[in-house]
């Protein structure tokens, strides 16, 4: 067991110099020095420099903070919806064409819809809201409907109303999925959080508008927005292991 | 004793409260040029900034809360035109946009031969590039997207999309700034302005003036409301004033926020802009009333094939 995991780690370990190895390639084939594709050592250094200041903190609090709140409501809303549609067909068969439309709907056609409606702050706190809710709406449904069907007549048997049944039986019993859904789409969130100051064009504190103001300030220059977005990868990778674990554990 | 400096609190209060009070009122710009004309609100929460100027746009409607809307003339007249309940107040940008050659072409004046780089097929800095130089140029011009992939073609002497040696860049300030003065651009040393194209234009349209943004309030009857406006249009002409002539101004106000949270709120260092209104003021500040300058106002939609304007969408 231990060998396995040591030989992953060292696997893993491979992947990431392999990755580095491809970007010195890609930056030397392309050329243009800091102008395109910038290399990983200057990278590296101008992350550190940022990783020096109090700002970068600000703006990864900032893109958290909102991202949270999005996410939060859209766990809130997957929950309700999922456990109807779990129970319910005929729910389930309504809710179709929505999870279908907020699917397949090109996020930045949503953007000037919510800057007019709440403004370029909160706008991204819509859009990983409707990014998120359909992943985790479907695990919720995944969860519920993968719960052993004599269970099911056993509590309705044993009485009790539906939202007892719900709350006591089905949401315990697919809490595993739902937790699957979470950490599969937290690092989306995260990642729409972004996308989603870019497009807003939000200049108060937060990654996506740390990028897009090194952009604006010195087009020449990619090294900073690569620097943030390896700031950005790397945040994304924690919270990944973080919740692989967490998820590990409970399902244990 | 006491009576009296009673009565003078009381006279003093009174006067204060019948001041208008123009610190509620919530301003939005782009960032660039326009926003630093806003250097005074740089601490306020009512002062934001949007990068994306389209984003601007979708503010100007019945719902929004804000007051003034900083925003390219064209852009702002048309949502006015489509039912946007504002009024152009003033113009505040008078053009920042040069022509600056790479260094490449040997015998340094733009002909018909030289490769030029225009950014925004079909916007501003196209029309009023076809409007200066008919269309002399047409055969070797290559279109980029926007001012910062213009900036990459002049810092690097080529188009970075399709490889071809370029001669001459159509840039706006502040970002040509940032090149000429970048020691790892390839170009360094050798590239420099060639044209101004507020010259230019002035020499082509009867010395009127290059309006690129412009003021919009909120369109009200209310007569408190817009006398509030108007001393806030006041004010911002003042410090429009000041700042041309004193660009250590910005000091005070930008300078008190940090760095990165400044260069992100305006879209630019604040320190090299400085140097840049040092520079003849070639951000292309200014504060002109816009109803006084119906003409050149005019004059500049047309380019956009726009019919001349309604008296009644100016603030007056």
């Amino acid at each position: 067991m231990k060998k396995s995991i040591s030989n992953k780690i060292i696997y893993y370990f491979i992947g990431i110099i392999l990755l580095i190895g491809v970007w010195f390639l890609l930056s030397f084939l392309i050329g243009e020095g800091t102008m395109i594709f910038p290399n990983p050592i200057d990278t590296f250094k101008e992350m550190v420099n940022i990783l020096s200041k109090k700002y970068i903190y600000k703006c990864i609090g900032s893109s958290i903070f909102r991202m949270v709140i999005g996410f939060l409501i859209s766990i809130i809303f997957a929950i309700i919806f999922g456990l109807l549609a779990g129970n319910s067909e005929k729910i389930k068969t309504i809710l179709i064409p929505l999870l279908a439309t907020l699917k397949s709907i090109p996020t930045a056609s949503l953007v000037f819809l919510f800057l007019v409606l709440v403004g370029s702050k909160n706008a991204p706190i819509l859009l990983v809201i409707l990014i998120s809710f359909p992943i985790l709406y479907e695990s919720v449904v995944g969860g519920i409907e993968n719960i052993d069907k004599n269970v099911i007549d056993a509590t309705k048997v044993d009485g009790g109303n539906f939202i007892r049944r719900v709350l006591a039986v089905q949401l315990p019993l697919s809490f595993s999925y739902i937790l699957v859904g979470i950490s599969s789409s937290f690092g989306l969130a995260f990642k729409i959080e972004i996308m989603a100051e870019i497009l807003t064009g939000d200049t108060r504190s937060g990654l996506g508008s740390a990028i897009l103001a090194t952009q604006k300030n010195d087009p020449t220059n990619m090294i900073p927005i690569f620097a943030y977005s390896l700031i950005a990868i790397i945040f994304i990778l924690i919270i990944s292991l973080v919740s692989n674990l967490l998820r590990k554990r409970i399902s244990n | 004793m006491k009576k009296r400096y009673l009565l003078l609190s009381f006279v003093l209060l009174s006067s204060c409260s019948s001041k208008v009070d123009t610190s509620n009122l919530k301003i939005v710009a782009p960032t660039g040029a326009p926003a630093f004309a806003f250097y005074n609100h740089a601490n306020s929460n009512n002062f934001e900034t949007n990068s994306t100027p389209s984003n601007i746009v979708a503010m100007m409607n019945d719902k929004s809360d804000k007051d003034i809307v900083a925003i390219d003339t064209v852009t702002g007249i048309r949502a006015i035109q489509k039912g946007a309940p504002y009024l152009l107040a003033s113009n505040i940008t008078l053009g920042n946009f040069y022509i600056a050659s790479t260094g490449n072409d040997d015998n340094k004046v733009m002909d018909e031969d030289d490769k030029i780089i225009l950014f925004g097929e079909n916007q501003t800095p196209d029309l009023v590039f076809h409007y200066i130089y008919g269309n002399v140029f047409d055969k070797n011009i290559e279109y980029v997207t926007n001012v910062q992939d213009a900036a990459k073609c002049l810092a690097s002497g080529k188009n970075l999309l399709t490889g071809s040696s370029i001669d001459y860049v159509f840039v706006a300030q502040p970002v040509l700034y940032t090149i000429l003065n970048n020691k790892n651009a390839t170009t360094y040393s050798k590239a420099e302005i060639y044209e101004n194209i507020q010259d230019k234009y002035k020499e082509k349209s009867d010395n009127l003036s290059l309006i690129q943004a412009s003021i919009f309030v909120k369109n009200s009857d209310d007569s408190k409301y817009n006398k509030t406006i108007n001393n806030f249009l006041k004010s911002l002409k003042s410090d429009i004033t000041s700042v041309i002539n004193n660009p250590n101004l910005m000091d005070n106000t930008i300078g008190k926020l940090e760095t990165e949270v400044a260069t992100s709120l305006y879209g630019a260092n604040y320190q090299m802009v400085k140097k840049v209104i040092e520079d003849d003021n070639s951000l292309g500040l200014g504060y002109i009333k816009a109803i006084d300058n119906k003409k050149a106002i005019d004059n500049f939609i047309s380019l956009f094939g726009m019919d001349e304007t309604n008296e009644e969408i100016y603030f007056k």
